[in-house]
Order: C-alpha cells, then structure tokens, then sequence
C-alpha cells in the first residue's frame, strides 16, 4: 500500500510574523522557512507504518512554488520514498488544494492519506476533510493514535469533551494531531544523500481540476495589542487588585 | 433565505456553541433555522432547546438511531439534504472540532470554499478570522451562494431564550453512510468546570512541576476554577491533550486567566489572548507573557501559590 503525505511549507512557528509597512502582505525578511509541524507528524507515522510492514510506499506531495522543492527534500532525507511538486505560482484556497491532492491520490494508486490536521498559519483545518469529501473515503479526525491490522485502521480522535476510538476500513484518510508521532531527526549525511535528487514535478493545471477558488483575501491586519499591565510584588496585592478593580473574585 | 446552523449538543444538552452561532447567525439575516441531528431518545427533547434560543424562526429536528455517534459522513450528508431543497444563504456552526470537521466535509460536498473560525462579520460576504496563532487578523471573502462558514464560540455571546418557542418540523434521516466506526467514546472527568465555561481558568506551564499540582487543584477549588495546561505540559506527560490551551486545543476568554509558569509562546496566547483579565506568575522578568498580563508577579510557583490559597 502506498501512503500519501500532503506537506505545507510554512513559517517556521518560532519567528514572529509581521505586517509589511504598507500592509500588502507579510514580511518576509528574515523568515525561516520549514515543514508545516502538523505535516510532521504525519510523515513520522506514515515511515512508522512502513516500517512496520504494514506500507510499502510513502510518496509526499506539496502544491506551490518551487520553493517547496526544499521542504519535500526534507520529506525524503526523513526517509520518504517519493516526492511530487504540484507547481503554482499562486496561494490556493484549500478546496483547490484538496481537488489537486485528489487527483494525485488516485493518480497515484494511494491507499491511504495522512495529512497534517491544519497549515501552521493559515490555520485552516479544512484540507483533510475536503479531500476525504471528495475522495469519498472515511475521514478519521484528529487522530492522537493510529494502529492498522488487516485492512482496518483504528485511530483513538480528539473530540469536544474528550477522546473516541473510530474505525474504518481502508482506503482512507486520517487527520493527524501534532501528538501523533514526535518526528524524527534529519541527520546531515541523510540530507547530503538526497540533494542532488531529481524531484518531479506536474504543472496543477494540466491535473484536469477545477482551479475557480471560491474565497479572496481581502486584506490582512494586525489584530489590537494587549496592552502590558502592571506588575506587582506580591500575592497579597494581587487579590486586593483583583478585588478592587476586576471584580471577578 | 434563511440562514441554517448545526446544532452541537452531549449528554442531551445543546451546546452553548449552539447560542453563539445563532447569535453570529442573527447578524446575517432574520431567519434562523436550527438543524438538529441526534439518536431517537434525545431529538424531541433537543429539539426544543433549540426552539427557545432566542431568534430561532424554526427547528429542524432529525433523529435516528445511527446520529447518536455524530460522525461527520452522516451529519455532513444530512446538513447537505437540506440545504439541497433551497432557501438557504448561509449554513454555519461554532469551530469546535465537530464544526472543524462536518464544515470542511460539508463544504466539499457541495464543491464550495468555506471561512473557518471566524470572529467577526464584516458584511454579507465579508469575514475576519486570526491567522498565524492570532498574530495577524485576514479579511476574507466568499463568492458561493450558499456561504458556510465556521464561527469562533468565543467571539459571539450566546444568544438568550425566548418564548414562544419556534415550530418544530421533523425530517427524514438519510441512511447511514457506515464509513467509519465508533468503538468507543471516553469523556475527560467532570470534575471541574469545562474549560470552555468557566468565568475563571488557570492555565499551568513547564514552571508547574507534577508536586505543585495538588497545590493549583486546591487553589482552582477555592476560585471554582477550571485547569488548562500549555502543549509543554502535554509532552512531559503530565496532562492529557483534553486540557491543552492553544493553538492545537482549546480557544478560551474567561473572565480571568491565571498563567502560572507559562514563558507565553504565541501558539499558547492564541487559546488565551481573549480573556477579559490575564494575570500571569512567572519567575523570569523577561517572560513573553510579561508583555501581554494585565497583572504580573515575578515569582515562583512553590511560595506564590501557597499564598493564593491563603489568601483567597
Ligand atoms: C505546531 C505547534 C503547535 C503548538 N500548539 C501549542 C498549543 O496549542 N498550546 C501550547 O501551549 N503550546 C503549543 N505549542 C508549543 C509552544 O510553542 C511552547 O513550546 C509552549 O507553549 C511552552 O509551554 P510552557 O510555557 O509551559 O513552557 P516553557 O516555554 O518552557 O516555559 C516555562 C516557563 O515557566 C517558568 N518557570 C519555570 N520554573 C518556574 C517556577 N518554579 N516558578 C515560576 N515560573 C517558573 C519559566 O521561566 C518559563 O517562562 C505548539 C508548538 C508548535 C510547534
């Protein structure tokens, strides 16, 4: 069975993103760029899988500029078998994303998807559930556990109150929380190993989908600062302050 | 047109979520249908909840044995149906993690795009929802003409009750689509307040080590409080993800956030940034969280929160 692993390339979560002066996009300077850590996670499982046997193939797949041909060399110095470029030179809205990685899916003959539950950033969660929507598969949610026997997947999924165990049978598709899997790390020889790999690339266009995207950014802002309050010396005047001022105990 | 909401609802109580998006829902037009899907046993008696909130013109109410699990394939089919048969401009529903499955799969289904965990309504096509864990606001629009659309719960105040209640029409249940399984459910203890309900939270960091706990469940039982953890805590294993605050668990805005060695990282602020009073006790002066506290003490967590719980 071959597993497919969507990979966002995003901001690297630790660098504080800000406004352009003019506010016509993010500043890019001086921003690391990596592997969506949702995204992580996912590959980890996906290599644990196949390690384990139960896996024969793990192809990940990134759609936009070529820039992400660096973050699918990450994917395969971690130990993906195969990786795919769906080239455009512009932000898709996540159904067209989904409709790409559809085709893909079947193209490619996947048998199972695990995908990083949203895009650091963009914070989204739609991606995972739109693709299992248009594949017609199960959709297992917020997966915190994963184990396969046979051709049924099990995945214990975080829920509004607490946690439930769902079952489906495969092909499917598995929405991964960050905790699924801690991934593993990227050793230098590992790296030097695939940086001369060619990595193929489709132009997303002549994939045969829809690319009509039903949402527009309008613009982006800053939200209104908190503010810094006061700092005091003790417990003591922190519960009169509370008291006095907030009211709230 | 008429504008729908999926209702969310455990243990046969609607959830207040539910309030908050008839609440965004009343912001977008006049007539609010509640879509309730639940197992035989419990839709009569949901259904009129949602009949008595507050601007509700009408409740759907579908029941069949198959609903009591609340998968996605069959809440998403069912909320399809009915939007199929016309009269809809918008569908929504909180961003709780059923809305941030059953929305997508819904959007999906009907080949449209969709805004999720939106905070504010700009007009009728225009929306703002935070990007990069709250750090950036982005204003988008849709062009479907059915919009869904997710709503953050915490950025719109439950609506009330009303009398007289709204009518109450059933509909058919699809058949269940049987794609996925549920073998068990587990529900973290009931304990404390919810963290989404509680006037007043505290969230423990890496600076709470595993003998200070009684100590911060003492301190949470005097304020009624409830405990939130940051991911950090997750990892040490000293807390399940049920109660993780942030960007990957819950958003929350009680009334008084208590940080008690949090450092204050952004994907951390993003579930707490919106609490009306934000106290934080930290023994690094030059702690991230510092900046954002409407009250801070430096301090460690071994003699400030002894003295709390004397002291309140
Ligand atoms: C993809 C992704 C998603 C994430 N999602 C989340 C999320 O949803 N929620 C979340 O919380 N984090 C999340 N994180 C992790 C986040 O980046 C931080 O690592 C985390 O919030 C730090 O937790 P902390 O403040 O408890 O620990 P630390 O950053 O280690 O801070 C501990 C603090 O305790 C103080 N301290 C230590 N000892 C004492 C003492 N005795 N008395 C007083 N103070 C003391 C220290 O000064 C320090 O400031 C995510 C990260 C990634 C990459």
């Amino acid at each position: 069975m071959k597993i497919l692993v969507p990979i966002k390339r995003v901001i690297d979560p630790s660098f504080k993103v800000r406004l352009k002066p003019d506010h016509s996009g993010l500043d890019m300077a001086y921003m690391r760029m990596v592997m969506n850590p949702y995204d992580e996670a996912a590959l980890e499982a996906a290599l644990q899988l196949k390690e384990q046997g139960l896996a024969t193939q793990v192809l990940t797949v990134s759609c936009g500029t070529d820039d992400c041909l660096e973050t699918l060399r990450t994917a395969l110095a971690m130990g993906a078998d195969e990786a795919l470029l769906v080239e455009a030179r512009y932000a898709m809205s996540p159904l067209v994303v989904a409709r790409l990685l559809k085709a893909v899916a079947v193209r490619e003959g996947c048998g199972l998807v695990l995908i990083g539950r949203q895009g650091m950033g963009n914070d989204g969660n739609q991606v995972g559930a739109m693709l299992a929507a248009l594949l017609g598969w199960p959709c297992l949610p917020f997966a915190e556990t994963l184990t396969i026997e046979g051709t049924n997947v099990r995945t214990r999924c975080k829920t509004d109150h607490g946690s439930e165990v769902l079952e489906a049978t495969l092909p499917t598709l598995v929405v991964v929380e960050i905790g699924l899997a801690a991934p593993r790390y990227v050793s230098m020889p590992n790296l030097m190993k695939v940086k001369k790999q060619k990595i193929p690339a489709v132009a997303a266009e002549t994939l045969g989908v829809d690319m009509e995207m039903g949402v527009a950014v309008v613009q982006l802002r800053s939200p209104p600062e908190r503010s810094r309050g006061v700092m005091l010396p003790d417990a003591a005047t922190l519960i009169e302050r509370l008291r006095t001022e907030t009211r709230i105990i | 047109m008429a504008i729908l909401v999926l209702a969310e609802h455990v243990d046969g109580r609607l959830e207040e979520t539910t309030h908050s998006a008839v609440t965004a829902a009343r912001l977008l037009g006049r007539d609010v249908h509640v879509l309730v899907m639940a197992c035989e046993t419990q839709g009569e008696t949901l259904s009129q909840q949602a009949a008595s909130i507050e601007g509700v013109t009408r409740v759907w109410s579908v029941a069949a044995p198959h609903l009591e699990t609340q998968l996605t394939e069959d809440m998403a089919a069912q909320a399809q149906a009915l939007l199929e048969r016309g009269g809809y401009r918008y569908a929504l529903m909180s961003s709780s993690y059923k809305g941030k499955r059953v929305m997508p799969y819904l959007a999906a289904l009907r080949n449209t795009d969709l805004v999720t965990d939106l905070t504010k309504i700009e007009g009728e096509d225009t929306f703002v929802r935070p990007v990069y864990a709250g750090s950036l606001l982005v204003v988008e629009r849709l062009k479907s003409a059915v919009k869904l659309l997710s709503i953050r719960a915490s950025a719109f105040p439950p609506s009330g009750s009303q009398t007289p209640a709204a009518p109450i029409e059933t509909w058919e249940a699809l058949p269940p689509r049987c794609a996925v399984r549920c073998l068990e459910r587990r529900r973290k203890s009931a304990l404390r307040p919810k963290l989404s309900r509680a006037r007043i939270v505290i969230g423990c960091g890496l600076g709470v080590e595993k003998k200070d706990m009684p100590d911060i469940e003492k301190l949470a039982d005097k304020l009624g409080a409830a405990i939130g953890v940051t991911r950090a805590v997750v990892e040490e294993g000293i807390a399940t993800s049920d109660y993780l605050l942030g960007q990957t668990g819950k958003i929350i805005a009680p009334e008084l956030y208590i940080a008690i060695g949090i450092s204050g990282a952004v994907q951390h602020l993003a579930g707490i940034k919106d609490s009306k009073v934000i106290v934080a006790v930290n023994k690094d002066p030059s702690a991230p969280i510092f900046q954002i506290a409407d009250y801070g003490i430096v301090g460690d967590v071994g003699e400030i929160v002894p003295a709390l719980i004397e002291l309140v």
